[in-house]
């Protein structure tokens, strides 16, 4: 009966919503008078606080422009939902544009509190078209803070600005300027609480805000352990290890050249009580000191240096071979039963089962070319989770030996090459011990790589092995400084920071909510192991904005902001004017989008330029804009020649994967002054990107489809596809 | 609905496919030695593939993998791909036997230029032609042993193929599965798929066989017939409402020719039991309509129903989380549910139970950890088992249920499984399912999946007796002959078959007639002189045509029954994938309220971006071509292109007659190959389309929503 008057109010009531003044934003929202009875009978209400109809005149009175004349619907996502929250979403539904990039809102409103925890808009791309980036960071921080100003004047002196000189490599390129005020209680920041504003660069409007403010008490700064002579205390005890930093710019390549030593604190923990020192977890639970470090005996740097693997030119699968090996191994671990081959993969791989071992089902992986294991798995048809239904039999040390002494049998070399690492130590994850070893090369640890071993509990047998081992070539140590000295260097940093932590919500801990005083380890905490020199997150110097200082005037500064928040421009600068090579080019489109948006697409893994070798630096540039569709696969990509407008043109198409009406037995009139000088095979691109406003005439009307682009030009382009990503 | 008998055609298609390669390769292996039998290279296996497929494979690189099943040595997979665009990639997929050098299996997918410029369709016969040819040439030797299955539910006509079926015959007695399968494309006539199977197995000799009359007789008296609410899949046109018929009351569909043992697809033997064990008395009623919405519960409505349940579950306290979701979906009518997982202390799900989004109703269940096992250490019996099962069903699904037997290959001999249908009108609903399990040692019902229907039921006022279908079966039950090989776990065949009565594909007896149900779908009344008599006949076949429309296919759609035929097309799962909207919108149509029985259409055409939401709609009017260039151009996401200011150039003789505002419109979608001048040049955009013109548009548009979904 409920379900059906349920559904026949709605029906009555969600088409006259629009008719309603009270369901539409509205300039004078405070002044509307609302029906509240319809809504509210409609839908249920949170438990206490606002109601839904308050919260929407909340979300219209603090984003007047954004929400005008825009109805806002309640939604209560199950996925997303939290009790006692609001959810609210308008799309433009004038036009569903297939591809989902149509005009959006969503907001979430805490109603007992009666305040937005977050506002995400996504305007129309019809705004974006032919518009670059035109606000500043500086500007766009200005509009930022008198948002901030008009909407939380009450917060205004608990909130400090944290200038951040991150950027982010292995994103995507931003079209937004980002910023984020931390809260302050006694003048000492609170982890997880504070502010966060997107400025869209180009039309200079807030896309997102995030507010996250909890109730906690907060205990007065008393009786703290004075923060130099902890750090000092601290930093002797805990020491540092060498690890190969990856540079920014070289996130799919692992070659020598690509990689610094860096000096790390050796810890896992992140901060520590400030009245007792003692290292916790952000649920508030104290680490064991046994568990402090993050490895108990770190590696020395060293030049003993151990041979890279050098691969075996493919020999052609020996199965038998591989067979007896993988025979070998099953009786290794007292698996007994039939062996199968399942298959062989295209990157070298060949994989067996075992059958019929009372109940257990064991997969094996061999690499073809250097006879190693790779990864092995075994289960039984009970691998379903009965907590409380096992009994321990071994301990955390006793799995690591036998993790030691497997690793030890089945592939001796590797043994000596890596190190335990406490990333989780005494995690037991389905009655298994998960136990990590890193990868070290010339006595530095090499962290991507590493060896993963899973033991049951109860029996102490390896359930699961995996081995990631690039083909990292020989990257030698070089001369570092010594420990001591590193150690010094970082203290010298004041690396600890006296902050409220608020015990993480998350894992049910019985702190959770309450404030704890406690130091916390800063970024960055890398010291670069050759010189001494502080470095950055992601190994290079932080972004530097003094190398834009030039172009501060130039029309294209707030794009070049953009970029250099991505890591996209040169170490040694650029002139915006000067042209830009092909390699540059699509390092900064192919940004575009989502980096890591092909990785787990193996179908094409081998670039076919015969001009780009397999060192290259930008090859996982180059693939992603192959498997995007960007550009074609073969031949040459002629990565130091310009890039001319018309090719750039067919580049940006590709991108927006409007190919197939370029490609089309129909051509566009175009209205350039110079039309008949683009070629043939490339007008339909021409009037695309122009018609998007993606590439622009110039002032006489001429569109100069041969003109080499301009770094300015393709950063633009980048910027203007990027709402279409 | 054509797309339910579609999915099962797939389906069982799918299962040779994937099966293919292994049982050749198995029954090869297990007529030498594996260990003997070194697989052939790489090249050799490239070479056989260009051989039998010059043209699709010439000049292609393929990269290989050598592959295997449990039981087997090897086969080769190799692929080619474009990698651009990967929108519209053009791909091919084979497999070969690693030891013979066979083709197993061959599928060709072109890009989505393929289809441009192409818009004639050869006919079934022309098709059935060239794989006849095909068969020919490269099965010459085994075509004495081949017949092309004319009854076989799925030789069936999918969006650009028509698939051919041959069986391979020995002794004259069909062979089960085995054969080879020809997929010929409508548009080119080129063969883009391609299946063999041939089981290498001793061949008993048909002596001493029962004759069907005797062994019908036997059947029927050991199991009997009930009758049972079936959705009609052999009548494409009426999926969408499950009808009363009388089946045989066995959960078998062969059995042992010799013996009369009932057998599964193994050949193994199924226990003797009849399908409902208790008795079932018809009580004629009327029709129960689907509930049908797609208003969603807000999700702490959701939410407090699994805290309920919970409770009531006896679960230890614990954080309550929504761990995902998921969608049933029958045609176009979906039930969605909600998972919610109680979570101990240890950050392990104890509980998980699947929701409603339409009324809260509890749909799924499972217990994951062990409830505590008996004192006494022994295992329940069935029966307890089975009324803990039913004491459960009765908790959540109240209402009438019976048990059904089912053939279950998930054996766990830890859990009792027991099935249920619902009664409706007194009768089993078989297309809806209560699924639970046992635990054996505590007696708990650990796990619950409740499948609803999706249909309708039609009512009814009478059925005969079962010994009047009884009387009925004796004179049309159909029992075919065939060999079915003995398969080991792995679905190898280990070198053996039996010979085995199957029952055909549809062994039902109209309930209120007694009349033996025979499968609609066969292609009638086909206008083979049209000039779209191929596309309208896909049209019909998939149920969405009547006989009177192909008798006159030149008569103007209006808008509304352009959108019903294009939205109904395509698959509305193709445009869940290609994009638009799943959340609920208002139409803005000043024209249209919500009571107006196009809304909902409407709302789908809007919710894939198809047409725009403001002004005005009129559904009665006829669709002019400019129009629908605009809708094509609208629902394939090139109306920002189409929107620009420069003009694309047209040269048709009345491209005048273009309203400015559509002629990029027209010119893509004519580009694309969607819509065509006639044979003067002229487009005539102001003409009312044709029900023969959305028709081909109709399977056009579908080739190009398929390249996007292979993407």
């Amino acid at each position: 009966m409920f379900k059906k008057t349920l559904v026949v109010m709605l029906l009555f009531i969600l088409p006259v919503m629009a008719a309603i003044p009270g369901f539409t934003c509205h300039e004078a929202w405070a002044a509307v008078e609302l029906n509240t009875n319809v809504m509210t009978d409609s839908l249920p209400r949170p438990v206490t606080g606002i109601s839904e109809d308050e919260a929407r005149s909340l979300i219209c009175n603090t984003f007047p422009d954004i929400t005008r004349n825009k109805t806002l619907i309640i939604k209560q996502d199950p996925v997303t939902y939290l009790p006692g929250t609001y959810n609210f979403f308008w799309n433009d539904s004038e036009y569903i544009r297939p591809d989902q990039k149509g005009a959006r809102i969503t907001a979430s409103v805490d109603a007992e509190a009666g305040r937005i925890n977050s506002f995400f808009y996504r305007p129309g791309l019809d705004l974006y078209r032919g518009r670059a980036a035109q606000y500043t960071r500086q500007e766009a921080l200005v509009i930022a803070n008198n948002f901030l100003r008009r909407t939380h004047p009450e917060l205004m002196d608990r909130l400090t600005y944290q200038s951040s000189d991150r950027f982010f490599p292995e994103h995507s390129l931003e079209n937004t300027h980002n910023f984020y005020w931390s809260r302050m209680e006694n003048g000492i920041p609170v982890t997880m609480d504070g502010i966060s504003i997107n400025i869209d660069a180009v039309l200079g409007v807030i896309t997102e805000y995030h507010l996250s403010w909890h109730n906690s008490t907060f205990p007065e700064p008393q009786d703290l352990i004075p923060v130099d002579d902890f750090t000092s205390r601290l930093l002797s005890r805990l020491g540092v290890y060498p690890s190969f930093q990856l540079l920014a710019d070289s996130y799919n390549d692992s070659s020598a050249k690509s990689m610094i030593p860096v000096y790390m604190v050796n810890t896992r923990a992140d901060i520590f009580d400030a009245r007792t020192g003692q290292a916790m977890n952000w649920d508030g639970s104290l680490i064991e000191d046994n568990y402090l470090k993050a490895y108990e005996y770190p590696p020395r740097a060293s030049e003993k240096s151990i041979s890279p693997v050098v691969a075996i030119s493919d020999p052609g699968p020996d199965l038998n071979q591989l067979k007896k090996t993988a025979d070998d191994f099953f009786g290794f671990v007292g698996a007994e039963g039939q062996i199968a081959f399942s298959q062989l993969s295209k990157q070298g791989i060949c994989e067996f089962s075992l059958q019929h071992d009372k109940g257990m089902y064991h997969q094996l992986a061999i690499n073809t070319l250097n006879g190693e294991i790779q990864e092995y798995q075994s289960w039984n048809a009970d691998n379903v989770i009965f907590p409380g239904n096992t009994s321990s039999t071994i301990d955390y040390e006793e799995a690591q030996s036998l993790g030691r002494a497997f690793l030890e049998k089945i592939n001796p070399q590797k043994s000596s090459q890596v190190i335990l690492s406490f990333d989780a130590p005494n995690q037991v994850i389905n009655n298994r011990y998960i136990l990590r070893f890193a990868r070290i090369h010339n006595g530095i640890v090499y962290n991507r790589d590493s060896i993963e071993m899973q033991v049951d509990k109860s029996s102490g047998k390896i359930v699961s092995y995996q081995l990631n081992w690039s083909s990292l070539g020989y990257v030698p140590a070089g001369s570092l400084i010594d420990e001591a000295q590193g150690v010094s260097i970082i203290i010298q940093q004041s690396p600890l920071e006296l902050v409220y932590v608020l015990c993480d919500y998350e894992y049910g801990s019985s702190q959770a909510g309450a404030a704890l005083l406690g130091y916390r380890l800063k970024e960055p905490l890398r010291v670069d192991a050759r010189t001494g020199t502080r470095i950055g997150y992601w190994g290079m110097a932080e972004t530097d904005d003094s190398r834009l200082q030039e172009w501060r005037t130039h029309w294209i500064f707030p794009t070049l902001e953009l970029l250099n928040r991505s890591g996209l421009i040169p170490e040694q600068g650029l002139d915006p004017d000067s042209s830009i090579n092909r390699r540059e080019a699509i390092r900064i489109i192919s940004r575009s989008y989502d980096p890591n948006r092909f990785l787990n697409d193996d179908e094409l893994t081998q670039l076919a330029f015969v001009d780009i070798s397999s060192s290259d630096p930008d090859r996982g540039a180059f693939l992603s804009a192959v498997k995007s569709g960007m550009i074609r696969n073969g031949d040459k990509l002629d990565p130091d020649l310009p890039i001319y407008r018309e090719e750039l043109a067919e580049w940006l198409v590709n991108c927006l994967s409007y190919r197939e009406i370029a490609l089309m037995d129909k051509s566009f009139q175009l209205t350039a002054i110079d039309a008949e000088a683009v070629s043939p095979d490339k007008i339909n691109y021409v009037a695309i990107a122009s018609g998007l406003g993606l590439l622009g005439n110039d002032e006489h009307g001429r569109f100069n489809p041969q003109t080499p682009c301009t770094w300015a030009e393709v950063a633009t382009a980048a910027v203007k596809i990027k709402p279409y990503m | 609905m054509y797309r339910i008998l579609r999915y099962l055609a797939a389906s069982a298609l799918m299962l040779l496919l994937a099966l293919s390669g292994p049982l050749v390769l198995a029954s090869e292996i297990n007529s030498r030695s594996a260990s003997d039998s070194a697989p052939i290279d790489q090249n050799q296996a490239v070479k056989s593939l260009r051989e039998m497929f010059p043209e699709l494979c010439s000049g292609r690189e393929f990269t290989a993998t050598l592959q295997n099943d449990p039981g087997g040595d090897g086969r080769w997979e190799l692929y080619w791909g474009t990698s651009f665009p990967a929108s519209a990639q053009e791909k091919i997929s084979a497999s070969i036997n690693a030891v013979s050098g066979r083709i197993t299996h061959f599928s060709y997918q072109p890009d989505s230029a393929y289809y441009a410029y192409n818009s004639s369709y050869i006919t079934s016969g022309q098709a059935k032609q060239i794989a006849e040819d095909f068969l020919n040439k490269y099965h010459g030797a085994e075509v004495p042993r081949l017949k092309l299955n004319v009854d076989y539910p799925y030789t069936y006509t999918s969006e650009r193929d028509n698939i051919f079926y041959w069986n391979r015959i020995e002794n004259g007695i069909v062979t089960d599965q085995d054969g080879v399968v020809i997929g010929v494309d409508l548009l080119t006539g080129q063969i883009h798929q391609y299946t063999y199977i041939w089981t290498d197995a001793e061949l008993p000799a048909p002596v001493n066989i029962i004759p069907p009359s005797e062994f019908r007789t036997v059947i029927l008296d050991k199991y009997g017939v009930c009758p049972v609410y079936k959705i009609p899949l052999w009548n494409p046109s009426e999926l969408n409402t499950a009808v009363p018929v009388y089946a045989i009351n066995t959960p078998a569909q062969s059995f042992n020719a010799g013996s009369f043992e009932p057998l599964d697809m193994f050949g193994r033997v199924l226990p003797d039991t009849k399908t409902y064990i208790e008795s079932i008395t018809p009580n004629p009623g009327g029709s129960v309509t689907l509930e049908n919405s797609d208003q969603e519960l807000p999700a702490n409505q959701l939410m407090s129903a699994a805290e309920r349940f919970f409770e009531q579950m006896g679960a230890p306290r614990g954080e309550i989380r929504n761990t995902g979701g998921g969608a049933s979906c029958y045609g176009s009518v979906c039930v969605k549910g909600q998972d919610y997982s109680i979570i101990g202390e240890d950050d392990q799900e104890y509980m998980t139970v699947s929701i409603d989004t339409r009324n809260a109703d509890i749909v799924g269940f499972n217990r994951h950890y062990p409830g505590q096992s008996n004192p006494a250490n022994s295992q329940v019996s069935c029966e307890q088992a089975l009324s803990s099962a039913r004491n459960f069903i009765d908790l959540l699904s109240p209402g009438q249920v019976i048990q059904r037997q089912s053939v279950s290959y998930n054996e766990d001999n830890r859990l009792y499984q027991f099935f249920f249908s619902p009664l409706i009108n007194g009768i089993p609903m078989e297309s809806a399912t209560i699924y639970a399990e046992v635990d054996k040692n505590s007696g708990q019902t650990v796990s619950y999946q409740k499948v609803p229907a999706l249909v309708n039921c039609s009512g009814f006022t009478h059925l005969i007796s079962p010994e009047q279908a009884r009387q009925s079966f004796e004179q049309n039950l159909n029992l075919k002959l065939k060999y079915i090989f003995l398969r080991d776990q792995n679905y190898q065949p280990v070198g053996t078959a039996i010979l085995a009565y199957s029952l055909d594909s549809f062994p039902y007896l109209d309930a209120s007639s007694g009349k033996k149900i025979k499968p609609t779908y066969v292609a009638q009344g086909q206008p083979d002189n049209h000039w779209a008599s191929a596309a309208l006949s896909v049209l019909k076949e998939r149920g969405l045509l009547s006989a009177e429309d192909l008798s006159n296919p030149d008569y103007a759609v209006t808008r509304r029954q352009a959108l019903e035929l294009l939205l109904s097309s395509a698959n509305s799962h193709m445009f869940h994938v290609l994009g638009g909207s799943e959340e609920k919108i208002d139409l803005k149509f000043t024209n249209i309220d919500i009571n107006s029985p196009d809304y909902d259409l409407l709302t789908r055409a809007v919710k894939r971006g198809m047409i725009v939401n403001y002004g005005e709609f009129y559904p009665d009017q006829l669709l002019s071509r400019e129009e629908m260039a605009l809708w094509l151009t609208n629902i394939l996401g090139y109306r920002d292109i189409a929107e620009m200011e420069d003009h694309i150039t047209l040269d048709f003789n009345d491209v005048d007659l273009i309203s400015v505002d559509l002629h990029n419109y027209v010119a893509i979608s004519n580009a694309l190959g969607l819509l065509n001048p006639d044979r003067n040049g002229n487009f005539r955009p102001q003409a009312p389309c044709t029900l023969a013109e959305t028709a081909v548009v109709f399977l056009r548009l579908e080739s190009k929503l398929q390249q996007s979904i292979s993407w």
